[in-house]
């Protein structure tokens, strides 16, 4: 199993002492992260802590006010085309006319004023995306028609269209029911056999079954992978403790870390 | 219906206001659908309005100062490509709405000052204003079918890259497409298509036009390539019977089109829901 690492040459994402501020409202403070290449990495905690945001900066999407970014080994805006990518759903307007297979040829879109037109590479990419994820019969349609798992398993697809080294997926499994859940998971923990996966979530009981490396969004400083600090319950949800990372975010992310003594802010002496 | 066949085949104005109408179907059918699926109606609502400004200034610079050869639609093309610009612009540092009521009272400002200065008295103002489809001239029936030849190629070149922009920029920003280029093409299409509509349905009634038929055709298809189609032929349909109505009630063109659409539209709210969207 990978493990989080300090070599820039296995490592899919590398943040350096980062701190992010929406305005005057820090967010993050002195992150150090690695998470390797070829991983299934999960960033952890509850709505509004700070996980998303996380992976826009390492998406190059927002700029720290500190700190250094290293996605795929150079700045993301130079490597972000090579990560397939998963916006939440409620981004996305679910009635939106398109056809399942127009959505998964926007991952063969380039930049540049050539017509947007899919020539026959283009279309077998497309229709492999479909296969990997297991909706090769839905290529014609309408994504509105779709299930929740359905519509979530072809924006996969399109990422997986890119061609991707990364995949990276926010909040993927939200509104979906336990059983779309567990499939989706089980497709993302196949997918990372060949591509590093990472994914943002608050749902902890179900990304603990399925990925090796756990970054915890939580409420304190910076702590590097270290068994000593992570709570016992946290043990129980990651029985492989020496994989997480916790990172410091405004809430209490994780279940009773504000109990745990090893955490330095909830030292008094 | 047969004396409205008859007037066609001798009347001059009416041919000239039929084809006019039939060019104006197709970017209102296209971009229309852009416009009610990007949510865009009130960005077109300000455009028109913001073409006021071009069409004065066109005419005081033709009364005024001997521009003989200006004419209104020049400076309504002018207008709306500008004022589509300063938006796509000011909406990176303003509240969209903010800057669409900007460009929308601020354009209809600069018309009546200009108006207001331009000697002798524009019987043909109010037809610009509530529209008079039997106001078009071969010179703007020239510059219609150019608007509606560069709406077609655009949108036909470049239909994966509006599709995707509108359906998922933060997506399609990570592929590498410039997606505030792209906002801004689009903005320009919906200029271009509102100074084409402002002769039919008039700067007030632009946004029924550029609305309705797409959203009718919406209620039926899934499909954005089946929306554009069936909704140029669906404007077809509006401008066509319109403009016959009009002949026979003496009643004026734009509004017509505007109420026959509405009616249309309500049909099709009582013969179909939207299209379900599937459940988790």
């Amino acid at each position: 199993m990978p493990q989080a690492t300090t070599d820039t040459t296995t490592a899919a994402l590398r943040l350096r002492d980062v701190h992010f501020a929406y305005q005057r409202r820090p967010v993050l403070h002195h992150v150090d992260l690695t998470v390797p290449a070829g991983s299934f990495t999960a960033f952890i905690g509850p709505n509004g802590g700070g996980k998303s945001t996380l992976l826009r900066l390492a998406l190059g999407q927002l700029q720290p006010q500190r700190g250094e970014v290293l996605l795929l080994g150079d700045r993301p805006e130079r490597t972000r085309r090579r990560v397939g990518y998963l916006p939440q759903a409620s981004q996305l307007d679910p009635d939106f006319p398109v056809t399942v297979g127009q959505v998964v040829g926007h991952g063969r879109l380039r930049g540049g004023w050539r017509p947007g037109r899919l020539d026959a590479a283009d279309r077998q990419a497309v229709q492999q995306a479909l296969d990997d994820v297991g909706c090769a019969d839905l290529a014609q349609r309408p994504l509105s028609r779709l299930s929740g798992g359905q519509r979530q398993r072809v924006l996969i697809a399109r990422a997986l269209a890119t061609e991707p080294e990364l995949l990276a997926l926010d909040e993927p499994a939200a509104a979906l029911d336990p059983q779309s859940q567990e499939e989706l998971y089980d497709l993302l923990s196949h997918l990372s056999q060949r591509l590093t996966v990472l994914v943002v979530s608050h749902d902890v009981s179900m990304v603990s079954r399925h990925v090796e490396q756990v970054v915890c969004i939580h409420d304190g400083h910076l702590h590097l992978p270290s068994t000593a600090a992570i709570s016992p319950e946290l043990r129980d949800f990651f029985p492989d403790t020496e994989s997480m990372v916790l990172v410091r975010h405004e809430h209490h992310a994780c279940p009773h870390a504000g109990d745990d003594p090893e955490l330095p802010e909830n030292r008094h002496d | 219906m047969i004396e409205f066949y008859r007037a066609l085949s001798d009347l001059p104005f009416l041919q000239l206001a039929l084809v006019a109408g039939l060019a104006t179907a197709v970017p209102a059918g296209v971009v229309g659908s852009l416009v009610v699926t990007r949510r865009m109606a009130t960005a077109a609502g300000g455009l028109a309005h913001a073409v006021l400004g071009g069409m004065g200034a066109a005419y005081w610079l033709a009364a005024s100062r001997g521009w003989t050869s200006l004419h209104p639609m020049h400076g309504a093309v002018l207008a709306a490509v500008v004022c589509a610009l300063l938006l796509a612009l000011a909406r990176r540092r303003e509240r969209t709405d903010t800057a669409i009521s900007l460009l929308w009272a601020v354009g209809m400002a600069v018309g009546v000052l200009f108006l207001s200065q331009t000697p002798g008295y524009r019987s043909d103002l109010m037809g610009y204003l509530l529209g008079n489809i039997l106001l078009v001239d071969p010179v703007a029936l020239r510059w219609l079918l150019a608007l509606d030849a560069s709406v077609l190629l655009v949108v036909w070149l470049f239909h994966n890259q509006i599709l995707a922009v509108s359906f998922d920029p933060e997506f399609a920003r990570l592929r590498g497409l410039d997606v505030e280029v792209w906002e801004t093409v689009i903005l320009l299409l919906v200029a271009v298509t509102v100074v084409s509509l402002v002769y039919v349905v008039g700067i007030i009634m632009v946004i029924a036009l550029l609305t309705i038929p797409a959203a009718t055709v919406g209620r039926f298809t899934t499909r954005m390539t089946v929306m554009m189609i069936g909704a140029v032929f669906l404007s077809a349909a509006i401008t066509t019977g319109g403009l016959a109505l009009s002949f026979h009630l003496d009643l004026p063109t734009g509004a017509l089109d505007v109420v026959l659409a509405a009616l249309i539209y309500m049909a099709a709210l009582l013969i179909r829901r939207r299209p379900a969207t599937g459940s988790a």
